[in-house]
């Protein structure tokens, strides 16, 4: 009895403290999206249709209305569709996902690059370097230069559209 | 880098070198002197000021898109940890706090607010515990005295180039791997608001256990130990490297301020010397004239 009457007080709290809120403000019908490397945000709390993330436990679609959940990201491709339909896409090296309860979904990535403007050539070349290294060196190394080679090897997939 | 704090302090005698100054009436060479090293004091700051100022320009640009990252990261804690007024929250036992300045002084007090804050919540802890990490050489500089033992961490070579997220992990990771096992944890920065203004923020970090018991990760999906684990660390990065962001543009604007009003304390010292420099000048000359005069006419 105890325990439900303060959940019930949480709840109600809780939805004062969202009104007050004003960046809270959107519906939950939509999916607001929060896309952003160290330096630039792609999209900045901007309402849109879908996103597709890859995550360490595979690919996650999110539409408006997802159950909240959280997130490591994985090299690879980021597509997200606007409401109007159109795709962007792009790849990210590492980061974080989230979606909120309050329906927000956040993308925090550590490099964010368009697709359009990988280097197929200097990513090869990356992989091979990368590959050479990850056979020497001390672990610490080689754990490093297996992340890398990763990294060049999500790098060209996604520039040769295997994705 | 990052090194284990308690601090070796270094102690070294000092002479008393300060020579007796020059008493009485100021000579035509000493105004000349003052009024020099005045005058290359204010090349100094201007130039300062100019620097300063250019790479504010550079930093207010980064912090548009730092500050999506750094809202967009804060936003899982907010929601796990809503806050709700008027309910006051429950103070864990064991706390750290990350003060975020840099190496390098002359830029007005947002040093030494953070260090002010930081001394403030040091000596209301009561019986928790609070260990200080210290990142830059100011905030170290600042608390070695009182509270040498609180300090857990300190690192400097910041500030000098713009912070970077490779920075934010460093520091992030020596945090992680102190050894200490903080309940909850808060970083003080100052968040930017215009040009002439700061404030002193407190950001909440909340290591992987802390996460682990609030009751509103339940309602999360498809979260293991794993995923929690590796989320817990990025965000701590991501926290630290916003507050890096804001505090460096805080910084880079207030000491453009700082600077500007030194380079106009600097005019205003250079008129007054130049009018002392001028009427001692007549006066020599008026004395002189004196001595001939008087001599003359002695004759």
């Amino acid at each position: 009895m105890l325990a439900r009457t303060i959940q019930r007080f949480s709840v109600v709290a809780k939805r004062g403290y969202a009104a007050a809120a004003p960046a809270a403000n959107a519906n939950p019908e939509e999916l607001r999206l929060t896309f952003a490397s160290p330096d630039t945000a792609v999209f900045s709390n901007a309402v849109v249709k879908q996103v597709d993330v890859p995550t360490l436990a595979g690919m996650v679609g999110v539409l408006a209305n997802h159950v909240p959940t959280i997130g490591v990201l994985k090299p690879g491709v980021v597509s997200v569709t606007t409401n109007e339909g159109t795709v962007q896409r792009l790849f990210v090296s590492s980061g974080t996902l989230s979606v909120n309860i309050d329906g927000s979904c956040q993308v925090l990535a550590e490099e964010v690059l368009k697709v359009e403007e990988i280097d197929e050539s200097a990513a090869r070349a990356e992989l091979d370097a990368a590959q050479r290294a990850s056979g020497e060196g001390s672990e610490v190394a080689r754990a490093e230069a297996q992340i890398r080679a990763e990294v060049a090897e999500a790098l060209i997939k996604a520039a040769t559209n295997q994705q | 880098m990052l090194r284990q704090g308690a601090g070796t302090l270094q102690l070294v005698s000092q002479g008393f070198a300060n020579a007796e100054q020059a008493r009485g009436f100021a000579t035509l060479k000493d105004i000349s002197i003052r009024l020099k090293s005045v005058k290359n004091i204010q090349k100094i700051t201007k130039s300062m000021k100019m620097v300063a100022a250019a790479k504010y320009a550079k930093a207010e640009r980064e912090l548009k898109g730092a500050r999506a990252y750094g809202v967009g990261a804060k936003t899982f804690f907010d929601n796990i940890d809503p806050v709700v007024e008027g309910v006051e929250k429950q103070e864990s036992k064991k706390q750290v706090l990350v003060l975020i300045t840099s190496d390098r002084g002359l830029c007005g007090g947002v040093h030494s607010s953070i260090v002010k804050e930081a001394k403030n919540i040091l000596n209301n802890a009561g019986d928790k515990e609070i260990r200080v990490v210290a990142i830059g050489d100011k905030s170290r500089a600042g608390l070695q005295r009182l509270y040498a033992n609180s300090i857990l961490l300190s690192g400097n070579e910041i500030g000098r180039a713009p912070p970077s997220f490779a920075d934010a992990s460093i520091a992030a990771k020596a945090i992680l791997d102190s050894g200490y096992d903080f309940e909850t944890g808060t970083i003080l920065f100052n968040r930017f608001k215009t040009v002439v203004s700061y404030e002193t923020s407190k950001l909440q970090i909340l290591p992987l256990e802390a996460i682990k018991a609030k009751e509103a990760l339940s309602t999360y999906d498809s979260v293991d130990d794993d995923v929690l684990q590796s989320y817990s660390e990025y965000s701590l990065a991501q926290l630290i490297y916003y507050g890096m962001k804001e505090s460096a543009t805080s910084e880079q604007s207030s000491r453009m301020t700082a600077m500007d009003g030194a380079s106009k304390n600097a005019g205003e010292m250079i008129d007054k010397l130049t009018l002392a420099f001028n009427r001692t000048r007549q006066a020599v000359i008026t004395r002189e004239l004196i001595e001939i005069i008087s001599g003359a006419a002695c004759v």
